[in-house]
C-alpha cells in the first residue's frame, strides 16, 4: 500500500468521523429546537429532526467522496500531512457553513413557531363595541 | 390580542376587493376572517356604525374584541391573521415601512376601481 491510497484512507475516516460527529451534535441538541417550533408535538419534530440528519449526511459524504481525489502521487510523509491538512481544512469549512446552515433553518422554524404568539404590529385606530353576533 | 375573528368590511361591488377575499381565503390563517361586503345588511347589522368610517374610500376591519382598524392598518391586519404572512404585517408595521405602506393602500383604495378591470 503506498502514501497515496493511505492518505485516501486517512482522508475518508477522519472526514466521515466528523461528518457523523457533527451530525450526531445537530441531531441532540436541534431536537428542543423542533419541539418548541412544532408547538411540542414530539413525534413530529423527531421525524423532521430525523429527516435533516439524514439530508446533512448525504450532502456532507457526498462532498467528501466527490472530495477524494489528489490527482498527483505522494511520496513523503510530509506531502501526506500537507494534502491531508489541505483536503481536511475544506471539509472542515464546508461541514461549518452547513452546520450553521442547519442552525439557521432551526431558528427560523422556531421563530415561525412562536409568531403564533405575536401580538398585533399595530394599535387600534379606534375601540368601539364588539360587533352584534345573532 | 384576544380576539379570534377579524370582521372585514370590504366593497363587494370592487373585483380587485373580491380578488384580494379570494386569495385571503385560500391561506392558512392564524386568526378566522369573515368577510362582509359594506353594502350589506349583514354588515349594517354586525357593526351599525360601520358608514361613519366611510367603507366606500378605505377597508374596515374590526375584531370580535370591538378593535377597530381603518385603511392600511386594516390591511395589515389582514395579513397579521395569515401564518405565512404575519412576519409581512410585523415589517410593513416598522417605522421604515410604514410610510411605504400606508401610501401604497390610498394609491390601491382610491384606484381600486380603475384596478379592477384587470381581475
Amino acid at each position: 500500500m503506498n502514501l497515496t491510497v493511505l492518505t485516501y484512507i486517512a482522508y475518508l475516516i477522519i472526514s466521515i468521523t466528523l461528518t457523523a460527529w457533527v451530525a450526531q451534535t445537530l441531531f441532540r441538541n436541534g431536537r428542543i429546537f423542533l419541539v418548541d417550533c412544532f408547538l411540542g408535538k414530539e413525534d413530529l419534530a423527531d421525524s423532521v429532526n430525523h429527516l435533516l440528519l439524514v439530508g446533512f449526511y448525504l450532502v456532507n459524504v457526498g462532498f467528501v467522496a466527490l472530495f477524494l481525489r489528489i490527482g498527483i502521487d505522494i511520496g513523503t510523509v510530509r506531502s501526506v500531512l500537507e494534502v491531508l491538512s489541505g483536503k481536511l481544512g475544506v471539509v472542515l469549512l464546508v461541514l461549518g457553513v452547513m452546520h450553521f446552515g442547519n442552525i439557521f433553518v432551526f431558528t427560523k422554524l422556531r421563530r415561525r413557531g412562536m409568531r403564533r404568539h405575536d401580538p398585533p404590529p399595530i394599535e387600534p385606530t379606534a375601540r368601539v363595541d364588539a360587533p352584534k353576533l345573532g | 390580542m384576544n380576539a379570534k375573528t377579524l370582521y372585514v368590511f370590504y366593497d363587494g361591488k370592487c373585483g380587485l376587493c373580491c380578488a384580494c377575499r379570494q386569495w385571503l381565503t385560500h391561506q392558512h390563517r392564524y386568526l378566522n376572517l369573515q368577510f362582509v361586503a359594506y353594502q350589506t345588511p349583514e354588515a349594517k347589522r354586525l357593526f351599525p356604525a360601520l358608514h361613519a368610517y366611510e367603507p366606500d374610500k378605505q377597508l374596515v376591519l374590526l375584531s370580535d374584541q370591538g378593535d377597530l382598524y381603518l385603511g392600511d392598518h386594516a390591511w395589515i391586519m389582514c395579513l397579521y391573521a395569515l401564518e405565512d404572512y404575519r412576519a409581512w404585517a410585523e415589517r410593513l408595521a416598522s417605522p421604515l415601512l410604514r410610510p411605504l405602506a400606508k401610501r401604497f393602500c390610498h394609491a390601491v383604495s382610491t384606484n381600486r376601481l380603475h384596478l379592477s378591470k384587470f381581475f
